[in-house]
This record gives C-alpha cells, structure tokens and sequence, in this order.
C-alpha cells in the first residue's frame, strides 16, 4: 500500500523541513500539511493517510482532545508524535492511545532522520532510556488532567474551558484541583513556574 | 509701726517651695513639649512607613507581572524562535545538498517558506527585544517632541515587503502637522505591534493609521480589513490579565506577545485602548493617549 502521510505542526517552517527530509531522504512524496485540528480532521477524512506526524499544540486546541476520535475512526493509521514537549510528561499518556513513535523537536537532524526511520519501519521507539529519567512533577497526570493543564498554563477561566473540552464546569474544578494536589502547587504562578522549570510548553 | 511676725526660718521654707513648685512647673512643661515632639515624629514616622509599604507592595506587582510575561516569552522564544531557526537550518541544508535531484516546484516551495520564515522571525525578535529594553528603569516615562505621522512611515517601511507581496495597502492619515509631546518609545513599540497583527490576520484589503488631536486627548486609530475577532477574544485581551492565549483565533497561529507587549506599555503611559471587530469584516483598534 502506498504511504500516504499527513503532517500536523502549526509552524509551517517545520511542517515544510520534515516534509523535505521525507522527500530527500526517505523518497516520499505523498504528503499533506496541516497546521489545525480542524484542518487535520479535514484532510483525515478526505483521504487514506498512512502516517501521521503530529504535534501537540495548535491554535484550535490540542493532539490530546481529538486523537481519541482519530484512533476510533482510523484504526489502522500509524501516529508519531510530533513535539517539543517532554516524553517523561506525555509518553505515558501516548502509550494508553497505542501510540509509541515520539519525535522531540530538541533532537538535530541525525536523530530525527533515525526516529523517522524507525516510525516508517514500524519499530518502537519509546525506549526504557526514557523512563530512567528524573521524576517530573507532571508526569503523574491524566491525559484529561493534561487537557485541562494545557487551558491553566494559558489563564483560561473555569467556564471558557468546560466549553472548549464539552465537560461540566464542576468535572473542571475538580481536574484543576487534582492537578494542583498533584504538582503540589497552590496557584497559577506556582504551576506556571514548574512549568517553565519542566519545560513544558502551552 | 507693724513688724512682721515672719521668722527668718519661715521665709527660707516659703522660698525653697516657691523654688520646688516652679521647678515642677517647668519640668511639666518640659515633659509635657517632648512628649508631644515625640507622639508627632512618631505620626511622621508611621505615615513614611505606610507610604514606604505602599512602595514596596506596587513593586512587588510589577516585579509578579514581569516574571509572569518573562515565563510568557520563555515559552515563545523556545517554541516560536529556536525551532523554526533550527528547521531553516535542516532545509537550507538539505536543499543545498540536493540540488541536484529536486524537483523546481519544491526547491521554490521552500526557499519562499524559508524567506517568510526568517523574516516573521526577525519580526518576534525585535518585539522580544524592545520590549526588553523598555523594562529598564532609566528609559521610562520621559516625554519627547515627534512627528507621529512619520513614525507611522517608519514603522510601514518594515512591512512594506509582506504588505506588497500579500496585496495589502498601508495608509497613513495621521495628521500630518502635528507634533506631540508624549512618551515616543511606547507608543511605537504598540504601533508596531498593532500593525504586526493586522498584518498578521488580514489577507488581503488595507490598514489604515489614522487619528489626531481630541479634548479628551490624543486619539489613534489602526483598522484593517482582515479576519476579525469574536465577542470573546476581545473581551480576553480586554480582561484585567495580563497573559492573552491565543486559543481560538480561527485556526491561525499567535502566541500573544503583541497584546501582552501592549497591554504592558499603554498601563505604564496611562492610556486607555477599546477594539471593535467584526469577523471577517476587520478590526478597529483605539487608543487613547491622556493630554
């Protein structure tokens, strides 16, 4: 069957590297770019995508609220993750959704060329190297628990986020209060600093 | 003739009382006059160190609301600056090496996106750093003479190359002979970053500049033709936060910085902005700057 590959990033700089190294390196030349959730469920359901590269963050939301929705409707499409953020935090996460192909942003061209090679020959490459590292306050949250975490970090109000996710503002609540116990923080500027200090992005 | 039937004994006892009252008298007043020299400087003193608090509370403020937007651009400069400088690297390398095989239609396809690339980095960076520069104490609040009509051109002059190449006019109307006398840095920093985002969201169609001198004080505009904004993004940049996400915004990218940069430097000249939008009509940003 022929590879058929989507792109999901919302920097078109990047989307347009990794699709010349897809095209230099490995010779594929049926890809699509996408930089939103939208667009990508767009794309998604206009053609068979074999692999899909995706990043965590866009403006219209993120990778966290729709890739439920991408596994029930494409079974057998094969996702690597696509970010700048922390394996430690979001690998666990991934690993529920079955996916287990992570691409740092951080890494230099060698690497990245090396994780591709390895996503596009179906071999894992979350490795237990990874899971030997320092303990992140942030790891030991949900995936809901990181939805919600993602609308903190960017000061949005208890009612803007339970229309964004379609969840009860008390179900909310009660997420921002287990993500503060969890991270033992008390208030947006103590979690904003942990988050900087953990590099996590939002 | 009457004698006196004081003895000489009863004229010393009435002199040294006389003596001991008056001292008494005068230590009294002498206790009485320091003691209200005391309770006053004390009331001095408590309306220094109220006022001192006062001081260090407003610093305090501003020393949280910086490092909130320091965090801010922390997350930028990593997510909108480092990695797409390294991904220009990764392509201008691989198309040198690949020249050869590639096709004319790619090699054009991401030269073009290297060329906006660089240049919408350029753009970050510059804000990034004025905005830095305008924290440091000493530049602040010092009021100068300018022409704000020509200031506008020099802020056109760096958009010029995007606004041809999307199709879009920059008009100046701001009163042409007018000097101000107002807090020059600021206010083209928040011109810049205006027209940065009304570059940024209209595809094509004009933004205009214009404004002048009112009773209530100095009034500028900038409307441009673009996407717009919701009920709910103006009343996000509008809210007492200082940090703006840049969620919902029509499936565009934005990280915030410009109304975070705005917000921050029309409070510190005391200037009051109010934006009316309609979605995919435009937008209209008024500022006004106190006489």
């Amino acid at each position: 069957m022929p590879i058929n590959i989507i792109i999901a990033d919302d920097h078109s700089m990047i989307r347009k590297g990794i699709k010349l190294i897809l095209k230099t390196t490995f010779g594929y030349h049926n890809i699509i770019e996408v930089g939103s959730c939208v667009d990508l469920m767009s794309e998604l359901r206009k053609k068979e995508c074999t692999h899909l590269l995706l990043d965590i963050i866009f403006p219209d939301g993120t990778a966290l609220e729709i890739i439920p929705n991408i596994i029930n409707l494409f079974p057998d499409i094969k996702i690597m993750m696509f970010t700048m953020q922390s394996p430690v935090v979001y690998g666990d996460v991934f690993k529920q959704y079955g996916i287990h192909s992570y691409l740092p942003k951080s890494l230099n061209e060698e690497q990245t060329i090396s994780h591709l090679r390895k996503f596009f020959n179906n071999e894992p490459i979350l490795t237990s190297n990874e899971l030997l590292l320092p303990k992140n306050p942030f790891s030991s949250l949900s995936p809901r628990e990181l939805e919600v975490l993602h609308y903190i970090l960017n000061s949005h109000q208890t009612k803007t986020i339970s229309d964004f996710l379609n969840l009860r503002m008390s179900t909310i609540s009660t997420l921002k209060k287990r993500i503060f116990e969890k991270t033992r923080t008390e208030n947006l500027t103590q979690l904003l600093e942990l988050a900087n200090l953990y590099d996590i992005n939002f | 003739m009457y004698t006196l039937a004081i003895t000489e004994k009863q004229v010393n006892i009435l002199t040294q009382s006389l003596l001991i009252l008056s001292s008494a008298i005068a230590i009294y007043f002498i206790i009485g006059y320091t003691v209200k020299k005391l309770i006053v400087r004390q009331k001095i003193l408590k309306i220094l160190i109220e006022r001192r608090t006062r001081e260090i509370q407003q610093k305090n403020e501003e020393l949280e609301k910086n490092n909130l937007i320091k965090t801010r651009l922390i997350s930028i400069i990593s997510h909108d600056l480092i990695t797409p400088l390294k991904y220009i690297h990764f392509t201008s390398k691989s198309l040198l090496e690949n020249k050869a095989t590639l096709d004319e239609e790619t090699i054009d396809e991401m030269m073009t996106e290297v060329m906006n690339s660089s240049k919408e980095l350029e753009l970050i960076s510059t804000n990034i750093l004025n905005w830095i520069k305008y924290q440091n104490e000493n530049r602040r609040l010092i009021k100068e003479e300018f022409d704000l009509h020509a200031i506008v051109n020099q802020i056109f002059s760096i958009f010029r190359g995007i606004a041809k190449q999307k199709d879009i006019a920059l008009i100046n109307e701001f009163n042409t002979d007018m000097i101000l006398y107002q807090y020059m840095e600021p206010i083209r920093i928040v011109l810049y970053n205006l027209t940065l985002n009304a570059m940024n969201f209209t595809e094509k169609g004009s933004i205009t500049v214009s404004g002048g001198k009112t009773t209530k004080g100095i009034l500028i505009k900038v409307k441009d033709q673009g996407v717009g904004m919701s009920p709910e993004q103006i009343e996000n940049i509008q809210s007492e936060q200082f940090i703006v996400s840049s969620i919902n915004v029509d499936k565009r990218k934005g990280n915030g910085l410009g109304y975070l940069i705005i917000k921050d430097l029309l409070k510190l000249v005391d200037a009051k902005f109010v934006i009316k939008s309609k979605k995919n009509k435009g937008t209209m940003v008024t500022i006004l700057l106190p006489v």
